[in-house]
């Protein structure tokens, strides 16, 4: 499903979420990543349809998310960052429930609810109150009630906070399959998440500050990645001049990874960089450029 | 896609009614509420089941569902996002059907809370009266608890609900509790925002909601209004939430609502602005009345019932001492004399009668007047209005009072009474309505006695008229039970206090059983022969219910025998006035102890000796009782009764010495 932001902008008051932003989004999966209040959650509201922009236009679908709102809520399938349900219903209960207000018509409704937990390995949890649930079994109870109604964009925010590792891995692996049928926007500030995504855009202060693939992303850090051996006294002074990635201490030295234009030590090792590398350095540099205009 | 939305609407409702249901506090809120009502009111109100419904069980259950349901309403508003489900369900695919769907349930639930007072009425019976009454009680609570329940949607959807919220609501509620109240005393419309009910019933065991006329219609409609706005509302927030726009079917409901809650508003509010204007009338006349009528033939013709026709004759005495060519009588101003013997100018509450010829000092003659017109007067009484006197095909209830017969008022009063007359009321093509009044019925809708001194006429199917030993009870079916019950009971006391009276002539008691509303007659003095007892039915305890018949009877026999009491209200107190409270009080020992001298003594001696002051009056009376007996003491009523004027003036301390004096003379 093709979603096309372009110089989409929202204020709250005084305060400017995003800014201009413009993203074409194609289909598979496609992540948001940036710092926390980057602006990713304001612009997934946005896409489901729950906020107003203040300016600019976002077609989803070919549906225009202000005037058509209805009928892109029929396609779509939303798990925010902070969600519940009633604790007194069942999990099939509630998500038969759900079935219905998402229109799921009642011949495929059992079966439906039935795919959607066995997608999300809570079938044989189906007749146990939702208040019982563990963070993870909720977790997935989200994604399972997103899933109804077939939806062909899944908007997922911030779905791995919070999860085990394990957890995080089995999470990753859901939406990776899913994306193959539908459009899969995932927002997200943890990395790694985004390792599987087709493309990516990298949010900073309510802008855009990279679009790309996940391997561009991390192309962002080439020739800047070093590894770097210092003893223990000189390794204040390094952690002042240059960015730190990764550090390791080993017999009285610190081994660390470094962000860094130029060969920062004449011993410092040039390393392939990695996709949080590349997002470092996105961020960092969008930073700089920013203290520069200000300057 | 209206199959989808019913779908959704359905599964909404069902869901929420089920979180609200099967939550733990729902059972225990019912298990509470029963026991209110059975602690309140079993065994202590003893209206009929429709009279409970509509006033107080109804109030009680409508008054305090309106704070519950404000709170359940704010539970179920709040749901969604107290348990952060609200960002979620706002993705779906749904419009207005998901909110009405969960309003539904809250109102079902709400409505379920009508059971217990239900069955506290049922309980109360009689079936028939709860069966009448079981509609009306259902859709004054429902409307009201669709409103509440809609206002609370309606406001806490605007702005979302915080703990502070459930604070706003109750007081809210509280204002709208108190507030009319307060204000009904200068501002009587202010009932029309008492949506909770309390302090305005409209209803009448004997006349039902006939009495309010169309108020309560207008009340009504002026709430379904406002539902339907707050309806309207709720699905206009949506629209603009969900759908960035406006919703022309929300639209189109605010204009109807707003059209019906005004129109309804406007006409509840001129309802008391008629009222008031009929209370403005002029109602003294500052000549001096120079007759007397001591005869009436009144014939009223219901062939009309909504403009009855009156044939009336007049024994007029002239009381001056000079010809009398003309005199003025009162009659209601809506009445237009349409045929007359005599010339007649109709002035306002007055009527202007010429006489062909003069009449002589101490003669008498002869008036024929005949007059239609719709008679409804109307009252405001705490805030609501209500019809004091009416004729309509549903019922009637004339009091002398608003004059619908013609009256020789004397100079700048009123007139609830006029002097005694010799009464006869024929009551023609009566449309079915049992009828009755306070003088006794010598034949089908005919009605004379001699010594009238004013006519309650009252009509209403629902009204019963039983003849019951001595006692005819006149009262509504619903109160017919306990009516024959309080007929024994006056039966009873009337044949032992009657020897104390021998020259009361009796003949029998009237006992009309009544509902307050409208107001009951406030001085009900006796028709010849016929001690007339007018009462409601409620809230006596078994002590002061004996001592009410006891001088209830008392005071009309000693009417009947020539004695006065006049009302002691600003006035003091005078030796006649103790003298007849020490009659009643012999009285009530007497019933008690049945006569027995020995124990009335003891009793009287214990009630001395628990601490209160001394009747010495009451002691004089007993020590004579004991040596005479019961003539001895109906020889001392005689003198009461005969010598008024030197009671009035006679000194306290003074009043034993002199009962004894007559208990001695004998």
């Amino acid at each position: 499903m093709e979603i096309i932001v372009e110089n989409l902008t929202k204020d709250y008051g005084q305060f400017r979420a995003l800014d201009h932003i413009s993203l074409h989004i194609t289909g598979g999966m496609f992540g948001l990543l940036g710092p926390n209040g980057a602006g990713k959650t304001t612009l997934m509201r946005i896409l489901a349809t729950l906020l107003l922009p203040t300016s600019g236009r976002v077609e989803i679908g070919g549906f225009d998310v202000l005037r058509q709102g209805s009928s892109i809520r029929q396609r779509l399938g939303y798990l925010p960052q902070e969600f519940g349900f009633y604790p007194g219903l069942k999990a099939f209960e509630l998500l038969e429930y759900i079935a219905i207000l998402k229109n799921v018509p009642p011949k495929q409704r059992k079966a439906q609810v039935e795919a959607v937990l066995a997608e999300v390995n809570l079938l044989e949890q189906a007749q146990r109150k939702v208040g019982t649930f563990s963070g993870g079994m909720r977790q997935r109870l989200g994604i399972a009630q997103a899933l109804l109604g077939n939806p062909e964009l899944l908007i997922v925010d911030e779905p791995t906070a919070g999860l085990d590792p394990e957890e995080r891995i089995r999470f990753r692996n859901l939406l990776v399959g899913l994306s193959k049928r539908s459009t899969v926007l995932l927002s997200t500030h943890i990395v790694a998440d985004v390792e599987f995504c087709n493309g990516l855009a990298v949010l900073e202060q309510g802008k855009v500050v990279f679009i790309g693939s996940p391997s561009e992303l991390a192309n962002r850090a080439r020739h800047a990645v070093w590894q770097v051996k210092v003893p223990m006294e000189q390794w204040s002074e390094v952690e002042r001049r240059y960015t730190v990635l990764a550090t390791q201490m080993t017999n009285g030295m610190v081994q660390a990874r470094l962000l860094a234009s130029d060969r920062p030590l004449a011993d410092a090792q040039p390393l392939s960089p990695r996709l949080e590398d590349g997002y470092v350095a996105v961020i960092q540099n969008h930073q700089k450029q920013r203290e520069e205009s200000y300057a | 896609m209206l199959k989808a939305m019913f779908s959704r609407f359905l599964v909404s409702f069902r869901t929420e009614l089920r979180l609200l249901t099967l939550n733990w506090l729902y059972p225990l809120l019912h298990v509470l509420w029963g026991a209110l009502f059975f602690q309140l009111f079993i065994g202590k109100d003893n209206r009929s089941a429709q009279a409970l419904l509509e006033t107080t069980v109804g109030r009680l259950t409508i008054g305090l569902i309106s704070l519950i349901g404000l709170f359940m309403a704010g539970v179920s508003i709040s749901r969604s996002k107290r348990f952060q489900f609200q960002e979620i369900e706002e993705t779906y695919p749904t419009g207005f059907e998901v909110i009405g769907g969960r309003w539904m349930a809250v109102f079902v639930t709400l409505i379920l809370f009508l059971i217990e007072p239900l069955v506290i009425a049922a309980y109360q019976g009689p079936l028939t009266s709860w069966v009448e009454g079981v509609s009306v009680f259902l859709f004054d609570a429902g409307l009201t608890i669709a409103f509440v329940n809609a206002l609370a949607w309606m406001l806490l959807l605007r702005r979302n609900i915080d703990r502070w919220g459930y604070l706003i609501l109750a007081a809210v509620w509280l204002a709208f509790l108190l507030g009319p109240s307060m204000l009904s005393s200068h501002f009587p419309p202010a009932s029309l925002l008492n949506f909770m009910r309390q302090g305005v019933s409209f209803y009448s065991d004997v006349w039902g909601r006939l009495i309010y006329g169309t108020q309560p219609i207008w009340f009504n409609l002026f709430y379904f209004g406002l539902f339907l706005f707050c309806l309207a509302g709720m699905m206009q927030i949506v629209s603009v939430r969900r759908f960035h726009s406006t919703s022309k079917i929300a639209i189109g409901l605010i204009v109807i609502a707003s059209i019906l809650a005004g129109w309804g508003g406007t006409r509840y509010v001129g309802g008391f602005q008629k009222a008031s204007f009929q209370n403005r009338n002029e109602l003294t006349l500052n000549e001096p009345v120079h007759v007397r009528i001591t005869g009436y033939q009144v014939v009223m013709d219901l062939a009309n019932p909504r403009i009855p026709h009156f044939h009336v004759v007049l024994e007029v005495l002239n009381l001056w001492e000079n010809n009398l060519e003309q005199f003025t009588l009162r009659l209601n101003p809506v009445f237009s004399v349409t045929r007359s013997n005599v010339e007649v100018k109709h002035d306002g509450d007055w009527i202007d009668l010429h006489l062909s010829r003069p009449l002589a000092p101490g003669e008498s003659t002869l008036v024929i007047l005949e007059y239609e017109g719709a008679l409804r007067v109307e009252n405001i009484s705490d805030g609501v209005v209500e019809t004091t006197d009416f004729i309509d095909p549903q019922g009637i209830r004339l009091t002398t009072g608003v004059a619908w017969y013609p009256l020789a008022v004397s100079n700048g009063q009123l007139a609830d009474h006029h002097e005694p007359a010799r009464f006869s009321l024929h009551i023609e093509n009566n449309p079915g309505l049992p009828v009755a009044a306070n003088i006794p019925a010598v034949g089908e809708n005919h009605f004379a006695a001699e010594q009238v001194s004013w006519v309650f006429l009252v009509a209403s199917p629902r009204l019963v008229v039983e003849q019951i030993d001595d006692v005819t009870l006149i009262t509504a079916s619903a109160d017919l039970q306990p009516g024959r019950e309080m007929a024994v009971d006056y039966s009873r006391a009337l044949r032992a206090i009657v020897p104390f009276f021998p020259n009361a002539n009796v003949k029998g008691l009237i006992l009309m059983v009544l509902g307050e509303e409208g107001g009951l007659p406030a001085y009900t003095p006796p028709a010849e022969g016929y001690p007339v007892i007018v009462t409601q039915r409620y809230v006596k305890t078994p002590n002061t219910w004996q001592s009410f018949i006891t001088r209830t009877i008392a005071s009309d026999l000693w009417f009947m025998i020539g004695g006065r009491l006049e009302d002691t209200y600003n006035r003091p107190v005078t030796s006649l006035d103790q003298a007849f409270e020490a009659v009643v009080g012999f009285l009530n020992l007497y019933r008690t102890e049945q006569g027995n001298a020995e124990k009335m003594l003891t009793r009287f001696q214990n009630i001395n000796e628990s601490g209160m002051v001394v009747n010495e009056n009451l002691q004089a009376l007993l020590e004579i009782y004991q040596q005479g007996g019961e003539p001895a003491i109906a020889t001392i009523v005689w003198e009461m009764t005969r010598k008024s004027a030197e009671l009035e003036e006679l000194p306290y301390d003074a009043l034993p010495a002199w009962i004894r004096s007559i208990g001695t003379i004998r």
